[in-house]
């Protein structure tokens, strides 16, 4: 897990702005005050995909057209949910008390933490899985809706696991937090796999601030 | 045999794992509630039981542990899983003990979530009242992480039923739950609440030790374990077989452990092998003796040294809190308590003393946002049964209650709340007689509360004693007897003593050199815990000599870290602002503040020398603003850039305040809330930011705000703008009627909103006036409703 300088500069909606030697130190600063303040923890579990996408023998079914496509060929998927920890939230709660700048870094430095967590998580999941894995779908993206993050909490049990719990508006807290969806292939691994989300290539949003430039 | 005197008795012995065994008799996942089972296989649930009783145990579980309300969709759902399960439990285990089980709800509890104590307390409470009429012996509270839910849980079954309740938090290897609770916060908080306390779940049995030695130390309750098998491989396999599982218990039984169970992975055979351990042996007698200590839900203080009490949260003499406290304004309280933590307070007094706000409602407010930023004790100062209680119950830890004094309706009304909730409590040595003139008298009063305390089981290590501090100008021979009383207590009783000192210059020059005089004597007549304003230098700094004057700054080490090498801090600011030209002085502020630099306030300082305050207003610090605003709009600056330039400007404000005294550069009103069911809170919190640092007054009523309380705030203060957050399409209908209830109650209130899902169309459905792309934007509509600016066309 870390917290990349470009990701944390892009998250923050930097667009080439000058920057001088004070703001990159900033970020320094809320980086490590992130990494140190993170306590970062996963579950993750494989389950067989029915026809319908059910989660065999769970009667929890992914819903949605982007899902369905995304999951094509797939069956099997990995259900996984990751989060920072609670002291990171407690920090956050503390910095926007005191101020929005430092709150605004290390806000934004969690972020790619927990991003770049997930993405650790998916490359050991590759590693172990012996078939080819698909990007990770979260809820939310396209029209995979935010109330399934209730049944991928309660299936994975999240809040005596990692301490993760999904609230009445199927928020996720502490907010950073991810559950995820990765498709398993009947295919090898490839060797070239690309290690980003699939996010943004499956979001209609295109018109946000936080797309990346190459999809 | 009734439960509690069996326990008395008996070694206990739970049976072990259900979920486990669920899934081997699934042959794989079991859905989302487990529970279902006692409706659709009431069979295998049976046999599970049916299993453990054979093995020995004495307490069989119903199969309830998820059977809340959140998990299983209603409160009806989960009423009708409750007795199924109790029943089915009841009928396969005949003879034996049956526990109603309930686990955490999923969510995660104010301040960090959203659910309410109070609405968690309902759920628990409707849980513990279905599984009493179904015919449970004790209640089992477990694999908590939150202290705070667990207390809601201890309390619902506790009140609401009549049987015994047993609980157990889950720990990690780091010695903390999830939530951060340590074994200290933790039997400190929930022994005065439950009939047990102990531990169950996450680590295998051989790393609990530490763990439950420590909850042994600081219960005065039996002690619970309730272990794993070991930790899960990848197919959820559990590595601690029965024999090792049964040999590890030995050392809890010989620690003092008196009830034993097996969680994740263990099976009937794990439980029967505990069986033979236990055996004949008899309960050993509690080891735990009192300490005089206080904590939060994860940080514990020890009174084994001085200890200092903040005393910044409290309107008395203090017009900006009164306003704070009156406006809902819990930001400016939140600020208080995170710089008297950062000054070296271990302690922080709360008081919502304010003649025409609730006091209830406002204390219980204070120590709810004061524990969402601060991990620091809390000290309820109030004289009011009904608020006292009421923050009590909502004070995650265990708190001091400040105070009671000698008068005998005050001890009745009070110390039965202190003992409910195992708080420490404050006993001023004043009676109906009002205050006493010698050591003699302050001593006999102590005395009284002392002998009234343990009329009630509460143990001298919780009595903190006030000896009174009295005017020294007006009543000289005073600040003796007040040294003397606590001197005396202090060697025939086992209490602690606490002093407020301020008080003792009223009237005389130069206060702070007698505060601190004074402050020194009292360490050395033996003051545990002075209540003080930590934010001025000298009273820590007479504390922390005195820590090496007492040895409990061993070394010195402390002191040396802290002063060593450092400069008095009254050096003034260097640079040569003084010496410039006006011309020059604005070009450095204007810089500073571009920049986004601290030194924007000496700049600003500087430049108030030569201009009236609000020429440095208009002529400097707006203009600097509009050009940041500008630079940002156009891509030139990014949002750090603008923030931090924000807060050079607040800085800036502040200088300008301490000229303009009357408070004349407000610019204008402006509530701001984030929505009910969102605790995204971050953009709401860069608007206020931008907004203050341009003048405005801003109403930051936090995050999760019910319709009812923005429309409540806007109505109160008659603000024309109101500015509303939400981050996901989840929590729009929540902003959509605060906006239909702002219509209907504030006519004048015009609305504007923000938030990462929304847009100009989505904004102008739910009837917003204006919709914020961003933190600039907040800023031209407030100039221009406020001060005739550019027209922001409505939606």
């Amino acid at each position: 897990m870390q917290v990349d300088r470009a990701e944390f500069l892009r998250y923050l909606g930097w667009r080439g702005q000058e920057t001088d030697e004070l703001l990159l130190a900033n970020l320094d600063d809320a980086a490590k005050r992130c990494l140190d303040a993170a306590s970062p923890r996963m579950v993750a579990r494989r389950f067989a995909l029915g026809k319908n996408l059910e989660l065999a023998g769970t009667g929890f079914i992914l819903e949605g057209q982007d899902i369905r496509a995304h999951l094509a060929g797939c069956s099997e998927v990995y259900l996984f949910a990751a989060t920072l920890g609670i002291a990171a939230e407690r920090e956050l709660a503390k910095l926007s008390a005191r101020g929005a700048y430092e709150a605004l870094l290390f806000d934004t430095a969690c972020s790619c933490a927990i991003e770049s967590y997930c993405d650790d998580i998916c490359d050991d999941l590759q590693k172990s899985c012996g078939k080819r894995l698909l990007p990770r779908f979260s809820c939310g993206y396209g029209d995979f809706p935010l109330e399934a993050q209730r049944d991928i909490c309660r299936l994975l049990r999240t809040d005596t696991a990692i301490g993760l719990c999904c609230d009445e508006s199927c928020l996720l807290t502490p907010r950073k937090s991810v559950t995820a969806v990765v498709g398993i292939t009947d295919e090898a691994p490839s060797p070239t796999a690309k290690r980003t989300c699939g996010s943004c290539a499956a979001c209609r949003h295109t018109g946000c601030a936080f797309r990346r430039k190459d999809q | 045999m009734d439960f509690r005197t069996f326990l008395k008795e008996h070694i206990l012995l739970f049976d072990g794992a259900f979920g486990t065994m669920l899934q081997q008799r699934a042959g794989g996942p079991v859905g989302t509630v487990p529970e279902l089972w006692n409706a659709e296989r009431p069979e295998d649930v049976a046999a599970i039981h049916r299993a453990y009783a054979e093995a020995g145990a004495d307490v069989i579980t119903a199969n309830t542990f998820g059977a809340n309300e959140f998990k299983a969709g209603s409160a009806e759902t989960a009423a009708q899983l409750i007795r199924a399960g109790v029943r089915l439990a009841k009928t396969a285990a005949p003879g034996k003990f049956i526990a109603l089980d309930i686990g955490p709800t999923g969510r995660l509890l104010e301040p960090m979530g959203s659910l309410s104590f109070d609405d968690a307390y309902a759920a628990f409470a409707r849980q513990a009242k279905a599984g009493e009429e179904a015919g449970a012996d004790l209640i089992l509270i477990e694999t908590m992480a939150d202290l705070q839910e667990l207390r809601a849980a201890v309390l619902a079954a506790s009140e609401q039923t009549a049987l015994p309740v047993l609980c157990s938090m889950t720990f990690e290897e780091n010695g903390r739950t999830f939530a951060g609770c340590d074994p200290v916060c933790y039997a400190l908080t929930a022994s005065p609440l439950a009939d047990a306390i102990g531990v169950n779940c996450s680590l295998g049995p051989d790393k609990l030790l530490p763990i439950v030695q420590a909850l042994l130390s600081y219960t005065d309750k039996p002690v619970l374990v309730q272990a794993n098998a070991g930790l899960p491989d990848e197919h959820m396999h559990y590595s601690v077989g029965p024999e090792e599982f049964a040999a590890t218990y030995r050392q809890f039984l010989d620690a003092g452990v008196r009830i034993v169970g097996g969680c994740c992975g263990t099976t009937p055979e794990h439980i029967r092998r505990l069986r033979a351990l236990i055996g004949r042996r008899k309960p050993r007698a509690l080891r735990h003796r009192p300490v005089s200590a206080v904590c939060s839900g994860t940080k514990a203080v020890f009174f084994d040294g001085v200890r200092v009490i903040g005393e910044r949260i409290n309107p008395t003499g203090k017009k900006a809190m009164k306003q704070a406290l009156r406006e809902g304004d819990y930001a400016f309280v939140q600020g208080q308590a995170i710089e008297q933590a950062e000054a070296g307070a271990d302690i922080l007094d709360v008081n919502a003393g304010l003649p025409e706000i609730d006091e209830k409602a406002a204390l219980v407010r204070l120590v709810r946002e004061v524990q969402a930023v601060c991990d620091l004790p809390l000290q309820i100062d109030c004289g009011k049964p009904d608020a006292i209680e009421a923050a009590l119950r909502h004070c995650c830890g265990k708190a001091i209650v400040n105070s009671v004094n000698g008068e005998e309706g005050t001890l009745r009304a009070i110390l039965p709340i202190v003992k409910k909730y195992g708080a420490a409590v404050v006993g001023l040595t004043t009676d109906e007689h009002g205050i006493p003139h010698s050591a003699k008298e302050r001593i006999r009063i102590a005395e009284k509360i002392i002998a009234a305390c343990a009329e009630y089981g509460i143990p001298q290590e919780d009595i903190f004693i006030d000896c009174l501090t009295l005017t020294v100008s007006a009543e000289q021979g005073q600040a003796e007897e007040t040294l003397r009383a606590m001197r005396a207590l202090k060697r025939r009783y086992r209490v602690k003593t606490v002093l407020g000192v301020s008080n003792i210059s009223f009237g005389l020059p130069e206060r702070r050199i007698v505060n601190t005089a004074f402050l020194t004597a009292a360490l050395a007549a033996g003051l545990d815990a002075p209540i003080l304003n930590p934010n001025i230098p000298e009273n820590m700094q007479a504390v922390h000599a005195w820590r090496v004057l007492s040895g409990e700054d061993k070394n010195c080490a402390a002191y040396t870290a802290r002063y060593g090498g450092a400069k008095a801090e009254s050096a003034p600011a260097g640079g040569t602002a003084g010496h410039e030209k006006p011309a020059d002085a604005r070009a450095e502020l204007f810089r500073c503040i571009r920049k986004g630099l601290p030194q924007a306030a000496a700049a600003c300082a500087a430049l108030l020398e030569r201009e009236a305050p609000l020429d440095v207003v208009n002529g400097s610090l707006i203009p600097a603003l509009n050009e940041v605003g500008d630079d940002y709009e156009k891509g030139v600056l990014f949002l750090p850039q603008l923030i931090a330039a924000a807060e050079s400007a607040k800085l800036c404000f502040d200088e300008v305040k301490k000229k303009l005294p009357g408070g004349g550069a407000e610019r204008g009103k402006i509530v701001l809330a984030t929505v009910k069911g969102d605790i995204h809170d971050i953009g709401k919190n860069i608007a206020r930011t931008v907004l203050e640092n341009y003048g405005y007054r801003v109403i930051d009523l936090g995050k999760n705000v019910p319709p009812e309380e923005v429309a409540a705030a806007c109505e109160r203060e008659d603000v024309l703008l109101c500015g509303l957050s939400a981050l996901m399409t989840t929590t729009v209908p929540a902003m959509e009627e605060t906006i239909r209830l702002l219509r209907a109650r504030c006519p004048r209130c015009r609305v504007m909103v923000g938030g990462a899902v929304l847009n100009a169309d989505y904004a102008k459905k739910i009837g917003a006036d204006w919709y914020c792309k961003d933190a600039n934007a907040d800023v031209k509509i407030a100039r221009y409703l406020f001060e005739g600016g550019e027209e922001v066309p409505t939606l």
